[in-house]
């Protein structure tokens, strides 16, 4: 399978911090689910045992952004490879 | 970058703490095509997406991640009317971005800009809804008296369909 893009899943952890305050995190049975302001965003929890040192699939991370509603130009600062 | 407006209908038997449930999904989603390969995102439910070399691996990696959020759904709910309320909320979770792309692809399929012999058409207005349905257990835990009779014609193949 050819490489698609990734992002490593503590920048859109640090994206999160800055561009969408007052969001949760919550690691469920299977997935990740990113909250914040009543919208639900789910994305794959990497390896087992890697917590949060994962690299997360550039698709899912640009969900992220268009779901939660976050501003595009502040998440092209902390990801600049989204193409949003 | 090329968008597919898809239509699909997933049916799943889902148990949770202490009931059985049935799950009827009608959504959409988009189906995105660039250089890395096909990305299927969920517009109605929203907030889930997965990605393959192919649209049909990308369909069935869809699939399983819509799958995995029922399951963690029906991990969390004490009962069934919690697993309902949880479940109608990630479909009512709609992706409105998304929602104006897949809108926008419509417009390209019916000016006859998108070419998927692939896929079946579907009308593009087709009702989108989802049925949560409890299966009533016996006192010995196993299913009877269902809420809803069972029928043969509950038993569903996925489907997927390019809106038009």
């Amino acid at each position: 399978m050819p490489t698609r893009g990734s992002v490593a899943f503590k920048k859109v952890l640090k994206m999160l911090k800055k561009c969408a305050p007052g969001h949760t995190i919550e690691d469920k049975t299977h997935l990740r689910w990113i909250r914040h302001k009543e919208k639900c965003v789910r994305v794959s929890q990497g390896p087992h045992g890697a917590g949060n040192d994962y690299e997360l699939k550039i698709g899912q991370a640009r969900g992220i952004v268009t779901h939660l509603a976050i501003d595009p130009d502040c998440a092209r600062k902390y990801l600049p490879q989204l193409r949003l | 970058m090329v968008n597919y407006p898809l239509l699909f209908d997933y049916k799943d038997l889902i148990a949770g703490k202490g009931f059985l449930a049935s799950v009827a999904t009608a959504g959409r989603a988009l189906l995105r095509e660039d250089e890395e390969g096909f990305w299927m995102h969920g517009v109605q439910p929203g907030g889930i997406c997965a990605d393959g070399d192919s649209q049909k691996e990308a369909a069935a990696e869809f699939r399983a991640m819509y799958r995995a959020v029922l399951f963690d759904i029906a991990a969390e709910a004490p009962d069934f009317e919690c697993f309902h309320d949880e479940v109608r909320k990630f479909f009512e979770d709609e992706d409105q971005v998304l929602a104006e792309a897949w809108n926008g692809a419509v417009d390209e399929v019916r000016r006859g800009g998108l070419a998927s012999d692939w896929l079946n058409k579907q009308p593009a207005e087709s009702p989108r809804s989802i049925e949560v349905v409890q299966i009533a257990l016996g006192d010995d835990g196993k299913p009877s008296l269902p809420a809803k009779k069972p029928e043969p014609n509950f038993n569903a193949l996925d489907g997927l369909a390019r809106a038009a």
